[in-house]
């Protein structure tokens, strides 16, 4: 049992390191020309965001209107960290994405606790303030810039950072499901009465997964500010967070699978429709319109794809070797 | 002889103007099968849902092994060994059969939430340690070769069990069954009865049933205590309680309450 997981955990760490070394050698050939570079650093950013909004609303299944409140608060705190210049190139972007991460976090608990003890969908509502919020404040604060944004932010974030950390919160976030706090959130989920009768501290595990959420948006926050390296406040608007809501919901609800292709699908497809201009809004509405009409439950449904799962199936008689 | 494990005094609920239940008083004892019957809205599952905490009392105690539990969480309660099974069956439907029991076993397991991004040894022992365990329930209740089906996907007698299952991984000291034997046919119901048999002598607990079926109830239970209007009518053996002329009342009904009604 060990030695099995041990290799599908090494199956999928190669295949990962697989993907990287393809796109960088892409990169290096002149295949992906500059601009879709930076297409593929926001993909990694989207995906993080997705996969983390992924356990609030898909897993956990409250819907949550403000990841981009989150994201805005790991940004500008990662943003003045790294400006501050403690510690210097990728340590410093890490400091600052940890530190972007935990202020998300105390955020999140202070409106997690009070609203995640009530059921329904007030999570929504609140949250949907709060996004707001956080951007009104973050404009009228002296030290982020205000309206005129924030700016001089060192730019230590490229592809092979925002690859790796994206590769690394797919993991935590799939090791964290798969444990006994992934099968009581998902209890949840499926019924709040029945999970309490079978023990689980239902706030305890809500809060647990909207502050785990948050602090995974925090450090996507800082990513991107330090991809970027100017911030606005507008940028972390209500929008904002309905396009990652679009990512999670289109890819399925509790489905991390479907969330990493869906952050990839919806930030290539606009790029890849350049060349139609002025339709290309348009394209991109009717796709997501054809979407839910014929795949209502998101691209994967709950299904999540396993490579271990995918070399077994294609060698069944190496499957009785190894057992 | 044996002792009281799970007892309500003067237990009371209001909702608005409506007392749902007035004055219960309960007495399980240790290792004790007692049965919990009343006409259609007499309170029964409301009783319930006093003692595992989902209605908080507005009035009276319940004590579990000598310590007061009314006003707790329902998952303290649970957690402190008072589970039940609910009269429309709640599984968590889209998770595995192993998952549903698995669940049940969290506030058993206590590795952090870094152990399990990290996948320390921890995890690695209590998970295994949960799995065997919930596969043992499994096996008990028959379902050990369904481990791996969608809990949604089996058929409804088995759904009864599973729940069982379920409400036996919390390790509880008492369980509370309501109506395990509703829309079962009567050889279903009979299988039941040893099921129910077989889990009080294998997990040495006490157990209170609810039920409609009389067979089932008259058949195991040791001591009833019947429920009417939130009311607490009668108490007793199976035999006293068939002979009870109030109990015959509330079910049938008599010449006074007809009279009151035509007045009314």
């Amino acid at each position: 049992m060990k030695k099995h997981t041990l290799a599908s955990y090494l199956v999928n760490f190669v295949a990962a390191a697989a993907v990287y070394i393809l796109i960088t050698a892409l990169m290096n050939g002149g295949v992906i020309s500059r601009q879709y570079q930076g297409v593929l650093v926001f993909a990694c950013i989207n995906c993080i965001l997705a996969v983390s909004l992924n356990l609030t609303t898909g897993f956990l299944g409250e819907i949550a209107l403000g990841h981009a409140g989150f994201m805005s608060i790991g940004a500008y705190t990662g943003a003045l960290i790294t400006k501050a210049d403690l510690l210097p190139g990728t340590p410093g972007l890490l400091l600052g994405m940890l530190a972007g991460g935990l202020v998300a976090v105390i955020f999140a608990l202070f409106i997690g606790l009070p609203v995640l003890r009530l059921k329904g969908d007030y999570l929504a509502i609140v949250t949907l303030g709060f996004g707001e919020i956080i951007r009104v404040i973050v404009e009228a604060l002296p030290f982020t810039g205000g309206a005129k944004g924030l700016t001089g932010i060192p730019r230590l974030t490229n592809f092979t950072i925002a690859y790796w950390v994206m590769v690394a919160v797919i993991a935590i976030l799939f090791a964290f499901i798969r444990s006994r706090h992934g099968r009581a959130i998902i209890a949840i989920s499926q019924d709040d009465i029945a999970s309490e009768a079978a023990g689980i501290p239902n706030t305890y595990y809500k809060t647990l997964a909207f502050t785990i959420a948050a602090f995974f948006a925090g450090v996507a926050g800082c990513l991107f500010a330090n991809y970027m390296g100017i911030l606005g406040a507008k940028t972390f608007n209500f929008l904002k967070s309905i396009d990652i809501l679009v990512i999670v919901v289109l890819g399925g609800m509790g489905s991390f699978t479907g969330s990493i292709v869906a952050a990839f699908g919806l930030t290539l497809l606009p790029e890849l429709l350049r060349g139609f201009d002025q339709y290309r809004m348009l394209v991109y509405s009717i796709a997501l319109i054809l979407m839910m009409m014929f795949r209502p439950s998101g691209l994967m449904g709950g299904y999540e794809f396993s490579l271990t799962r995918l070399i077994y199936k294609l060698k069944p008689k190496r499957k009785e070797a190894t057992k | 002889m044996s002792k009281s494990l799970l007892t309500a005094q003067d237990l009371t609920v209001q909702f608005g103007g409506l007392v749902a239940v007035d004055g219960f008083s309960l007495d399980l004892q240790e290792n004790q099968l007692q049965g919990l019957i009343g006409p259609n809205g007499a309170g029964k599952t409301t009783v319930f849902n006093l003692l595992t905490g989902v209605y908080k009392p507005t009035r009276g105690t319940i004590t579990l092994d000598g310590k007061e539990i009314a006003g707790l969480k329902h998952h303290r309660i649970v957690k402190m060994g008072v589970a039940r099974t609910f009269q429309n069956i709640r599984l968590f439907k889209g998770m595995s059969v192993l998952d549903n029991v698995r669940t049940a076993y969290d506030h058993n397991l206590h590795y952090s939430v870094a152990s399990s991004i990290l996948r320390l040894p921890s995890y690695w022992k209590q998970e295994e340690e949960a799995t065997r365990e919930a596969m043992e329930l499994l096996r008990v209740f028959g379902l050990a070769g369904l481990a791996t089906s969608r809990a949604d996907n089996l058929p409804y007698g088995q759904q009864r069990k599973l729940e069982i299952a379920r409400a036996l991984a919390t390790r509880p000291r008492v369980l509370l069954l309501d109506e395990p034997a509703a829309g079962m046919n009567p050889t279903e119901t009979q299988e039941l009865m040893e099921t129910i048999r077989t889990v009080r002598e294998r997990f040495q607990i006490s157990i209170l049933l609810i039920d409609h079926d009389m067979s089932l109830i008259m058949g195991i239970c040791e001591a009833i205590s019947v429920l009417d209007h939130g009311v607490l009518i009668a108490h007793g053996t199976p035999e006293e309680i068939a002979q009870n002329p109030d109990v015959i009342a509330a079910y049938l009904g008599d010449d006074e309450t007809f009279t009151e009604v035509q007045d009314a």
